[in-house]
């Protein structure tokens, strides 16, 4: 949980080691103050996500620029009834690297984590709505990217 | 995520959406990455034993004291389970000789939530001839 989170979120294997070292390094010097299994997993996650999007930020590498450009294009991906393959899937966690960081951060918790909108806003101290928008712009996005990238795999 | 709450949200996902969750499915630490960091880790114990320091300090700023060196980096932190399994195990051990009770349920929770991880560290620390117990 936590290194994929750090992976995802840093799209770097070697800084979401150094990420989920961090956050467990924590956890050993706080481990008395957690009081239950999912009190542990939220800090976990919470703490995972703050430092991950810290080297994210350390890094400099965020892919922002033209995000905007890929939200206004019109690039359809009827992905409803299509058969995507492993292939597709590789692909797609490529994309994911592409997204901005607040429309990676909440992809990863709904899709890797499986965690709801609201348990995402309640981790990551945000309302709602935004984690709804940013979760909608996210998925729109890489469905935009994965139209135009991808017409070879999901032909 | 309940049961039924999941199932509802799934039956909402298209193809697409499947595909991306199938795509990000939690992702290992490598095998050799956690047996690499046993040998730190019981260096750093043998010396927190000789010493008596705690191999995490503050002064570090959570750092390992062994960590500096660039070219462990690839490997180091890629065994963070390991980093858990033992921290837990030595912080516990501690604490039950002075409140057995607490201590236990503390230990319980840490192995639960990271049961997957800790698997594979019992498992190493086995083949390494050491043993959690």
């Amino acid at each position: 949980m936590v290194f994929s989170i750090a992976l995802r979120v840093t799209g770097e294997y070697g800084v979401a080691e150094e990420v989920a070292q961090d956050v467990f390094l924590e956890l050993y010097r706080g481990v008395e103050k957690l009081e239950s299994e999912n009190h542990i997993r939220f800090w976990l996650r919470r703490v995972t996500v703050h430092r991950a999007t810290d080297s994210l930020r350390r890094m400099a590498r965020q892919p922002e620029a033209g995000a905007e450009e890929w939200m206004e294009e019109q690039h359809d991906f009827d992905g409803a009834g299509a058969q995507l393959g492993p292939a597709v899937e590789a692909r797609l966690e490529d994309l994911l690297k592409s997204l901005p960081e607040a429309m990676r951060v909440a992809v990863v918790l709904r899709y890797q984590e499986e965690m709801l909108p609201d348990e995402i806003a309640l981790l990551l101290k945000q309302p709602v709505a935004t984690v709804k928008s940013n979760l909608q712009r996210g998925l729109q996005m890489l469905r935009r990217k994965a139209a135009v990238t991808m017409k070879e795999y999901v032909r | 995520m309940s049961g039924p709450e999941r199932m509802k949200e799934l039956e909402k996902m298209d193809e697409f959406e499947r595909s991306l969750q199938r795509a990000m499915k939690r992702v290992d630490v490598r095998a050799e990455t956690t047996a690499k960091f046993f040998a730190i880790v019981e260096e750093a114990e043998r010396e927190r034993q000789q010493t008596g320091k705690m191999w995490v300090t503050p002064k570090t700023g959570g750092k390992l004291l062994f960590m500096p060196r660039p070219v462990y980096r690839t490997w180091i932190g890629g065994a963070v389970a390991a980093v858990l399994a033992v921290g837990v195990f030595v912080g516990v051990h501690e604490r039950q000789e002075r409140k057995a009770e607490i201590a236990r349920q503390q230990f319980e929770t840490a192995m639960r939530v990271t049961d997957h991880a800790l698997d594979q560290t019992r498992a190493q620390l086995q083949r390494v001839g050491l043993n959690l117990e």
